[in-house]
């Protein structure tokens, strides 16, 4: 009211309360509407680009979804039969290019656990046939199991979001860890390393 | 009534009569391919910006509807398909925001601020364009109390205004934010007997028996030729001390799935505790034969089961002998109950009491009947080259010789004429063996066991 | 001079012919210097001259491959057609800004142009302050973080990718983007004089008169801009649809939101002198909104279709929107005593009344739509978890809204400004509403015929009619009085935009209820009828278009015509895209689209989508009536213009 009195002595001897409200109403509403803005402005500025913000995956930590179907030789897998080894689930089609990249990588982690036995390989053909993919692997080696048959829903269920991607299931049954695109043999290995040692 | 509420009424009645026709009548019904496509509208394409699965012809998208079609084709809820897809793409994947926690917000808010439009609006028109009553419209005198009374007004107003349009909000939040279960045959999604079993596992991890025994029960409800569940049930009541009932559960497993390891080893274990030690002998052989994972042969070095197998069948082979020995007359080896693998077991037992004649007469006996058979030559060979003697040495070797020649692919005969070999010096000669040895097909896990031991491998340098 | 210079010569010039500009206005308005205002449409032309230079120094740039300038490295390609080369320039984020800056600087010279005998008017030289201050905002962004200009060296027989494939299968590219920035860009007019207004205290009737016909026309070109987007994925996208709720459709439609409740709200403060602050907030808003949806569109925060690629402007163009807001809503708060109102609503039920049930609705649907835009950012800045708002939502909230406005379109055209008639309301709405009641009966009546079920849609029919025959009604008597002068003017064109949004709404709601789609899986010389069409795979070819090969599949709908959807291989980009091919009736629309060629050998085998939807073509009819509407509006109504109220605020300054 005073500053009205400043500014326009004639209107606030006349009538203080009129225009007092209303300017008092004006600047509430002013106020509310910039904290509102400046509420946005502080939300959006401090956002990631959405082109960074990573896809955490929800399976993680769960048990491991079912992988069950008929393999390219026509035998019939089932991923809980391998319960007790590190599985590695493999999303993969033959004519997309990190897969063919990330292929001597899975052979060189299968050679390498051949022996032991502690840790597989399933591959899942995504959007495929079977005959390329008997091709795919008489030229780029590697003889671990490739499912053909329920693929889509594995893919689903798991939460593919495109070829390659990978899964590491624990002997536990449980999924520990996930990577989009190509894996090295080494990157894998170390994951295992790492949730092998004691804490 | 006039010409013109005659009109009215007519058009009311055609629009009103039309309307209801249409809104209440059923057409034609939605098939499968109409629901899919707006499930799929409803969900966001996990890897393209800002598309809907229904939008974009992305290979996930595309296989996302398949599966989204698969599952209605199959009578599934859109509650259903919604918690599939949110548990493998996260909540992110949902159009449609959660009408409970903090997401109802965005249901709630519009109806408040709605509300809260309508409010003021109404407010403004009542008071003719000017949203706060102007006070110069009162009399100066009862201004005061009349301002205090709008203002008491203003505010029950605000509040009932707010209250009002909050639990409207929360009805459409509620009504919005969740799947309906149209179109569903099994709406409810059930537990399936993998969780159960994870969960029992979990429970054996943390030591809980009942918590875990409890689960695979359950699970064996759902689906009671579970092999995986049937088999550690049946550990489990084993180690409760009912062996037999534990016996039962494994058969039961094994019966449902011949392949699966865990319930060969059990089953093997669960004989020896009943002290029959043949059928532990022969799981163990079927165990051995299905490419065990690592925590089983872990488990079977822990509870020394070769070592009890291996106890238990020299026991049997010499209770064996000793009956046969018991008898007046000797019967031939052909005519007595006795399997060559048996009386190969026990020979070593024979052997290993520190009877080696006997347990080369042993065998003698046997090739009186089976002169050429590979194994039991080999056998013989590989008591004579254990002694020790240099002389019997040579003679096992001949024994080995001729057993690779009634079958030069004999893994025993291979792996003990390498160990001969390498006794004698021959290391040259040991290493053929071996790598013969090595592109057998079938190579019997105690020889690779042996190899193992006695670092035969480093030994010969190959 | 190459290229790069004359274009980062260019920006340099146009950013100091801004300052220069601003610091004129400023020394004009600040009373001592007022003669300078005269000088600033001598700036302005300035401006504007070194904004052409740059734009053709960026066409020259692209057209002749000048491959030292990185945009074009990054952007062109010696294989684009020509009409998508000289598009290229608002393919990317850089040009895009550049056309920015043509568009306002052009409406900076009509501004100056238009006004040159109130030049030294203080509301003017704050409304051409506020000009160059926007105008210098965007020359900064290119001569900083979006500079199109940047020297590259590229090796010799190098060629670019060109744009993405997206943006360059359809003609729609070269249109769209141009006509929606002459919208966006167009509301800068009405917001300068709107804080002018502000800055000034004079808060009367004069700045909306100024800035009607700019606002109008901005509109108009927004709104057909946003219809042209529609058109554009419905024809590209070939699923079928045209609207996705998608953030950076959102953001568009939210200034058209505000800009339409202001232009229905601006003729009650014309008439009665209210809704003074309400107006000055709705053109702040709106211009707000179009810098609010240029960052959404340019930072990546939100994820879409339509976004740029990342860059580094984000944190800029936001600084610049919190400072719009925030001077915006302190120049009201310090004039909040002088915006109050003269006059009053004196009846309820009155076109005023109407207006302002127009304007909540407004309201609320625009708080919908921006609400579901960020709610995500919202929840995972406070909750951390990231969720979805789409279809479903909007759908869901925006029709009640869009039922009532409809309902609202057939009743407030009828209704008196309160004390024009001295009959009741309700006998004036009985006599004028009948004949929009028949039309919305038999519309009702048609579309039961026609098979519409369903009581979502046949709402919207039914209100469709009603709205429609009131705006029909009113023509035919306004051309049966006026002749030709019945279609043109404020009120007349008004009414031919309403008939353009009824067959948008009638359309939008057919085309969304009755949609059906289908995947098929067809050998050559296979049919497959579904929704009532017959559809045939006649076989498939491959055409080499020189920047992209394409395998097209030829499929005859309903033994007519052959349409040829494709995939489209673009080999630099490495990138497949799907060219839909659509059959479109006054009835209903056939979308086909090639989702994949199965490889198999010996068999030529497709997967088609066929997508069926009613009515589609009527909303881009409706969108062009809409934008003759708008034009018509425009066209002075001759001896019925009437006069506004007048300017209370000038005459009456401190009452």
């Amino acid at each position: 009211m005073s500053t009205i009195g400043e500014t326009e002595p004639g209107l606030a001897a006349q009538r203080p309360s009129a225009s007092g409200i209303r300017r008092r109403r004006t600047v509430l509403v002013a106020v509310a509407v910039a904290m509102a803005a400046a509420l946005l402005v502080v939300v959006l500025a401090t956002r990631d680009s959405a082109f960074e913000r990573n896809a955490s995956s929800p399976i993680l930590g769960g048990l491991a979804p079912p992988v069950v179907g008929e393999t390219t030789e026509g035998e019939s897998f089932n991923l809980d039969r391998w319960r007790g080894r590190w599985v590695i689930v493999n999303f993969f089609s033959t004519t997309c290019v990190p897969c063919i990249i990330e292929h001597p990588e899975l052979v060189a982690f299968a050679e390498r656990h051949a022996a032991a036995g502690d840790a597989r390989i399933v591959s899942i053909v995504f959007d495929d046939a079977a005959e390329n993919v008997r091709e795919f692997f008489a030229v780029n080696g590697g003889d671990w199991p490739v499912v053909a048959t329920g693929a889509g829903e594995a893919a689903i269920a798991y939460g593919v979001t495109g070829v390659p991607e990978s899964y590491l299931v624990a002997p536990s049954g449980v999924v520990v860890w996930k990577q989009l695109g190509g894996v090295t043999a080494d990157g894998i290995d170390d994951v295992i390393t790492e949730l092998t040692a004691p804490t | 009534m006039s010409r013109r509420a005659a009109s009215w009424l007519a058009a009311l009645v055609l629009a009103v009569a039309a309307f209801v026709y249409g809104a209440v009548d059923e057409g034609p019904p939605k098939t499968n391919a109409d629901r899919v496509r707006i499930l799929a509208d409803d969900f966001a394409c996990p890897v393209c910006a800002g598309q809907s699965v229904a939008e974009s012809d992305v290979p996930v998208a595309r296989e996302i509807r398949r599966q989204i079609a698969v599952w209605v084709d199959e009578g599934r809820s859109d509650a259903y398909i919604r918690d599939q897809l949110v548990a493998a793409y996260d909540v992110d994947i949902d159009y449609n925001p959660s009408g409970s926690g903090i997401t109802s917000l965005v249901w709630i808010l519009p109806v408040i601020a709605a509300g809260g439009i309508a409010a003021v609006v109404v407010v403004m028109l009542r008071s003719g364009g000017d949203p706060a009553p102007t006070p110069e419209t009162q009399p100066s005198q009862a201004g005061l109390s009349a301002r205090r009374r709008r203002r008491r007004n203003a505010v029950v107003w605000t509040v009932a205004v707010v209250v009002v349009t909050t639990g409207a909000g929360l009805l459409v939040a509620r009504s919005s934010g969740s799947r309906s279960a149209d179109g569903s045959i099994s709406g409810e999604i059930r537990v399936t007997s993998r969780e159960l079993i994870f969960e029992a596992q979990r429970r054996l991890g943390e030591g809980d028996l009942d918590g875990a025994i409890a689960a695979y029960d359950d699970a064996l409800e759902l689906q009671p030729s579970n092999p995986e569940a049937l088999t550690y049930r049946g550990w489990l009541t084993s180690r409760r001390g009912d062996p037999d009932t534990a016996a039962r559960y494994l058969d039961d497993a094994i019966a449902s799935d011949p392949a699966y390891p865990d319930a060969r080893l059990f089953r093997a274990i669960v004989s020896l505790e009943q002290g029959d030690g043949s059928t532990a002998a022969v799981e163990l052989a079927v165990f051995d034969s299905l490419d065990p994972p690592p925590y089983a042969e872990e488990l079977l070095a822990q509870a020394q089961v070769r070592e009890r197998v291996a106890a238990a069948s020299s026991a049997d082979a010499l209770a064996a002998v000793d009956a046969l020995a018991s008898l007046d007359e000797r019967p031939a080896f052909s005519e007595a109950a006795l399997s060559v693998d048996e009386a190969l077991v026990a020979a070593e037992a024979l052997a290993g009491r520190g009877d080696l004649l006997e347990a080369v007469q042993f065998l003698d006996w046997v090739l009186e009947s089976r002169p050429d058979d590979p194994d039991v030559l080999a056998g013989r060979g590989w008591l004579l080259v254990r002694s020790g003697d240099p002389e019997l040495l040579e003679l096992g070797v001949e024994y080995l010789d001729a057993a690779l020649a009634a079958d030069p692919s004999n893994p025993s005969a291979l792996a003990y004429r390498a160990f001969a070999r390498w006794q004698q010096a021959d290391l040259a000669g040991a290493r053929a063996d071996l790598a013969a040895f090595d592109t057998l097909g079938r190579q019997p896990p105690d020889l690779l066991r042996l190899i193992e031991d006695q670092g035969l491998r480093t030994a010969v340098g190959s | 001079m190459s290229n790069v210079a004359l274009g980062s010569a260019a920006v340099a010039a146009g950013l100091g012919a801004a300052l220069v500009g601003f610091v004129v206005c400023g020394l004009g308005v600040t009373g001592r210097m007022r003669f300078a205002l005269r000088h600033a449409r001598g700036a302005t032309f300035a401006m504007a001259a070194a904004a052409v230079v740059a734009v053709v120094a960026m066409e020259r740039a692209l057209i002749t491959r000048d491959f030292t300038v990185k945009f074009v490295a990054d952007n062109g390609s010696s294989t684009t057609p020509p009409v998508f080369n000289v598009a290229t320039m608002w393919s990317a984020l850089e040009g895009s800004i550049l056309l920015w800056v043509l568009v306002l600087c052009g409406y900076a010279v009509a501004v100056a142009v238009k006004f040159r005998k109130r030049l030294g008017d203080p509301l003017l030289g704050w409304a051409m302050l506020v000009m160059f201050a926007v105008s210098a905002f965007f020359f900064a962004l290119m001569v900083g973080p979006a500079d199109p200009f940047i020297a590259v060296e590229v090796p010799a027989g190098y060629d670019g990718p060109g744009p993405n494939p997206l943006l360059q299968n359809h003609i729609l590219m070269a249109f769209h983007p141009p006509i929606l920035y002459l919208g966006y860009v167009g509301f800068t007019v009405p917001f300068a004089f709107a804080v002018a207004a502000l800055a000034t205290g004079r808060l009367g009737e004069d700045w909306l008169a100024a800035t009607r016909r700019w606002t109008v026309a901005a509109w108009g070109f927004l709104t057909f801009g946003i219809v042209l987007g529609a058109w554009w994925s419905y024809e590209t996208l070939g699923w079928g649809g045209y609207w996705a709720w998608d953030p950076v459709e959102n953001a568009s439609l939210l200034p058209w939101l505000t800009g339409t409740a202001y232009l229905h709200s601006v003729m009650v403060q014309q008439r009665r002198g209210i809704l003074r602050v309400w107006n000055l907030s709705l053109v702040i808003a709106t211009f707000s909104l179009t810098i609010l949806g240029t960052f959404l569109t340019r930072s990546g925060v939100l994820a879409s279709v339509h976004s740029f690629t990342e860059s580094g402007i984000g944190p800029a163009i936001l600084g610049f929107f919190a400072v719009i807001v925030a001077v915006s809503l302190a120049l009201i708060a310090w004039r909040g005593d002088r915006l109050r109102s003269p006059g009053r609503i004196a009846a309820p039920v009155s076109r005023e009344g109407a207006f302002l049930a127009n304007n909540a609705l407004f309201a609320a649907f625009a708080f919908v739509v921006l609400l579901g835009t960020v709610f995500p950012l919202l929840v995972e800045a406070f909750d951390g978890r990231t969720i979805s708002v789409g279809n479903p939502y909007f759908d869901r909230m925006t029709r009640p809204i869009g039922l009532a406005l409809l309902l609202l379109m057939a009743v407030a055209p009828m209704l008196p400004w309160a004390g024009e008639s001295r009959r009741p309301p309700t006998e004036l709405l009985s006599r004028r509403l009948m004949a929009p009641m028949w039309v919305a009966a038999a519309a009702l009546v048609l579309s039961v015929v026609a098979g519409a079920r369903g009581w979502a849609p046949l709402l919207a029919f039914g209100l469709g009619g009603f709205a429609g025959g009131a705006a029909l009604r009113q023509v035919l008597l306004a051309v049966r009085r006026h002749r030709w002068r019945g279609l043109v003017g404020r009120t007349n064109g008004g009414m031919i935009v309403h008939i353009g949004v009824v067959l948008v709404a009638v359309a939008f709601a057919a085309s969304q209820s009755y949609v059906r789609q289908a995947e098929f899986d067809l050998a050559a010389g296979q049919a497959a009828a579904f929704a009532g069409h017959e559809i045939v795979y006649v076989g498939s070819a491959v055409v080499d278009h020189g920047n992209r090969t394409e395998r097209v599949a030829f499929v005859r709908v309903d033994d007519a015509k052959t349409y040829g959807p494709a995939i489209a291989t673009y080999p630099f980009a490495s990138q497949t895209i799907g060219i839909p091919s659509v059959r479109s009736t006054l009835r209903d629309d056939v979308a086909l689209s090639v989702l994949q060629f199965p490889e198999e050998a010996g068999a030529d085998r497709v997967i088609l989508r066929v997508t069926v939807q009613p009515m589609v073509v009527w909303l881009w009819l409706g969108g062009i009536v809409m934008a003759a509407g708008t034009a018509l509006s425009l066209i002075p109504a001759g001896s019925r213009h009437r006069r506004p109220v007048e300017d209370l605020a000038v005459t009456e300054p401190a009452r």
